[in-house]
């Protein structure tokens, strides 16, 4: 079976950064931690593969087709940006109602979907608030269930744990891990922190100014650091 | 005041002697008759206060100024006013004066009893070496000014009422209400610091900005409502207005019909030619109106070849017509609902419309759904702008469509056919409509959303 997404030698070029022969694969039910430094091109990646940018074709698979040239709406592809993007003049039921609007869905159907997503998130209480008062965590918990409503073939999320406080970010990596073990949805969870990235476990890549320095299981690669810079970056992490 | 039980009888006593004295030097003069209610009923009010002081009660320095200005009063109280009625006020004011300066002292930092103690000063020279004749209003305002300075603002307030009224006479009320306005920004500015410099901008902003704005408070405060509702029972006056609220309108819906989307182009895509393009936006500020005016006929006119065909094609013509006024509206209107618009669309952060994509919004959804009311408030606003720079054309019309008689040209006619006096109402009238209109849509402006507010996290 064709993987859900796949990356073959990508190269995207924006003015003066370029992410350089990046090939990757993700299968249905995968986590993926992107790990590295900032700036090393994480968020380029998920923005790419979201549809910001223009890729040439043969490079960006979708199920087995190619995407290169398929616009951000037909992707399917969830994304929770590190500024969570929530829309500041709707407040928290609607933020999550809003891509039910192109399902070809009854009403009924988007009901219930809409009911079990905030279920499973537990942002009932949140829902008639505006997303200007939602703390760190909140925020991130409404784009989740945002993203994820549509029943997206992908969830990336782009530093889910910053602008949550140290207490609060073991209730939110649990959150995620049930997450995906209740929804199944294939994510690329990007962090910078490698504590984060050994905690979650799963398959992880580490990346280094624009290319991919080394990829697979995260036990892997803490053990057996392919490159001096992966052994470098995961190394102080042990501590 | 701690002072000896010595030292309080000693000046009690010759306060109360040099009373004594003074009543019966005067009256061995002759200049007062001994046995007058008036001088008998001062004697008792002295023996009645320093009974009060020699039993320790009350305040000495309030109780010594009293019997000090009761015993002045006794001595030369009838020389400076006419009969005992005037003496007496005179007293009571000087009384209370003296009252509210001992408490001011007592309460306040020094610096309240200094701008008292100047300010009653002021008001002397003001009314009594200034003025002639203007006693009462001197113990009127010196009353006043007792009364207000217990608060600085208060005390502030005071000032400008009074120097608008002596100083600003014709404008007075204009005067008056301007000076307020500034004093109450001034002590009701709050800042992190309220930094003494940026207070001192404020203040002479606000007065150079108001010295800007006074023909038009004048205009508008200058006249009674009854000339007013005169005015607009003039059918032509009616009629003007009414072309000048349709034209404004009209261009504003329409300038918006094509601004709007080709801001929010010009916000989201980068293009050759684009800087070249905002600075041709800008082209009708630099235009001066009657260029512009002139231009329009050249393009627009009869037997010109644009208008001709506009013509042929759907039988109206531009010049003279609402059509011709809407057009040149629309000319000298454009930069100010194009620029705000693109600002809008600016302002509101792609990341937003780009989530709305992934959640399955094609791109004209994303425009509809998330940009346009982000930017509605801002768009608004330039159209509030837009509008009122439509209503207030003159220059251009003057030259494409003089009729039909739109309102900035109907008060230049009945100025030209009458003059000054007879169109401020007027003008008061439209000054009225433009403000009232003007400051609606503000209003409405804010129940607009906007774009900030909405980021969390870091």
């Amino acid at each position: 079976m064709a993987p859900l997404l796949e990356l073959r030698n990508l190269t995207v070029r924006l003015n003066g950064f370029a992410l350089q022969g990046i090939s990757l694969s993700l299968m249905r039910g995968d986590y993926l931690v992107l790990l590295g430094p900032s700036g090393c091109g994480k968020s380029t990646l998920l923005r790419t593969l979201v549809g910001a940018y223009a890729v040439e074709p043969g490079v960006l698979f979708l199920e087995g087709e190619d995407a290169g040239a398929l616009p951000p709406h037909l992707r399917r592809i969830g994304y929770v940006a590190q500024s969570v993007d929530l829309f500041p003049h709707m407040d928290v039921a609607a933020n999550i109602r809003f891509g039910l609007a192109y399902l070809p869905l009854t009403a009924q159907e988007k009901r219930l979907q809409f009911e079990r997503i905030v279920e499973l998130l537990g942002v009932r209480a949140l829902l008639g608030r505006s997303p200007a008062n939602l703390s760190g965590g909140e925020g991130k918990r409404v784009a989740m269930a945002r993203s994820l409503v549509v029943s997206p073939r992908a969830l990336l999320l782009d530093e889910p744990l910053s602008g949550i406080d140290e207490f609060a970010r073991p209730e939110m990596l649990r959150t995620l891990r049930m997450l995906h073990d209740e929804l199944g949805t294939a994510t690329v969870h990007v962090t910078h922190d490698r504590d984060e990235a050994r905690r979650i476990g799963g398959r992880c890549a580490v990346m280094r100014a624009g290319k991919i320095e080394q990829i697979g299981a995260t036990e892997e690669i803490f053990r057996a650091p392919a490159t001096p810079f992966v052994a470098e970056f995961l190394g102080k992490g042990g501590e | 005041m701690t002072v000896s039980r010595k030292t309080r009888s000693t000046i009690v006593f010759s306060l109360l002697a040099a009373h004594l004295a003074a009543v019966v030097v005067l009256c061995a003069l002759g200049v007062i008759r001994p046995l007058e209610l008036f001088n008998l009923l001062l004697l008792a009010a002295n023996a009645v206060i320093a009974i009060i002081l020699l039993r320790e009660k009350g305040d000495l320095l309030l109780g010594a100024g009293s019997m000090f200005l009761i015993a002045a009063h006794a001595a030369i109280g009838n020389r400076l006013a006419p009969d005992a009625l005037t003496s007496g006020a005179l007293l009571m004011v000087n009384l209370i004066i003296l009252y509210v300066g001992v408490k001011l002292n007592r309460h306040l930092p020094a610096r309240y009893w200094y701008a008292f103690v100047a300010g009653y000063f002021a008001l002397f020279f003001l009314f009594i070496l200034g003025m002639k004749n203007a006693e009462a209003l001197f113990l009127l305002f010196a009353l006043g000014l007792a009364a207000c300075s217990r608060s600085m603002r208060l005390l502030a307030c005071f000032w400008c009422v009074t120097l608008s009224f002596t100083f600003c006479q014709p404008y007075a009320w204009e005067s008056t209400f301007i000076s307020l306005f500034i004093v109450t920004a001034l002590f009701g500015a709050r800042g992190l610091l309220r930094s003494r410099t940026a207070l001192l901008f404020l203040g002479i902003g606000l007065a150079l900005l108001f010295l800007v704005l006074l023909p038009v408070i004048i205009v508008l405060l200058g006249e009674d409502p009854h000339n007013l509702l005169r005015v607009l029972g003039d059918a032509r006056v009616r009629s003007a207005i009414g072309v000048t609220l349709l034209t404004a309108t009209a261009s504003t819906l329409f300038l918006a019909l094509f601004t709007v989307p080709l801001a929010y182009a010009m916000s989201r895509l980068r293009f050759p030619g684009r800087t070249l393009l905002l600075s041709l936006m800008d082209v009708p500020i630099v235009v001066p109106q009657s260029v512009a005016g002139i231009a329009l006929i050249a393009v627009l006119g009869r037997q010109q070849f644009l208008g001709e065909t506009f013509f042929n094609l759907f039988g109206l013509r531009f010049d003279g017509t609402l059509l011709g006024i809407c057009a040149a509206q629309v000319f000298v209107a454009m930069p100010f609902l194009a620029r705000p618009a693109i600002a809008a669309f600016d302002g509101v952060p792609e990341g937003l419309e780009m989530s709305a994509r992934t959640l399955g919004a094609p791109s004209w959804s994303a425009f509809r759904r998330v940009a346009l009311p982000l930017a509605s408030r801002g768009i608004f606003l330039g159209a509030v702008l837009a509008w009122a720079r439509a209503a207030g054309e003159f220059g251009a019309l003057l030259f494409i469509a003089p009729t039909p008689e739109s309102a900035p040209i109907a008060a230049w006619n009945r100025f030209n056919s009458v003059g000054v006096v007879e169109t401020a109402p007027l003008v008061a009238l439209l000054l009225l409509f433009s403000m009232a209109m003007f400051f609606l849509l503000q209003v409405a402006t804010r129940a607009l959303p906007a774009a900030r507010g909405g980021r969390l996290g870091d």
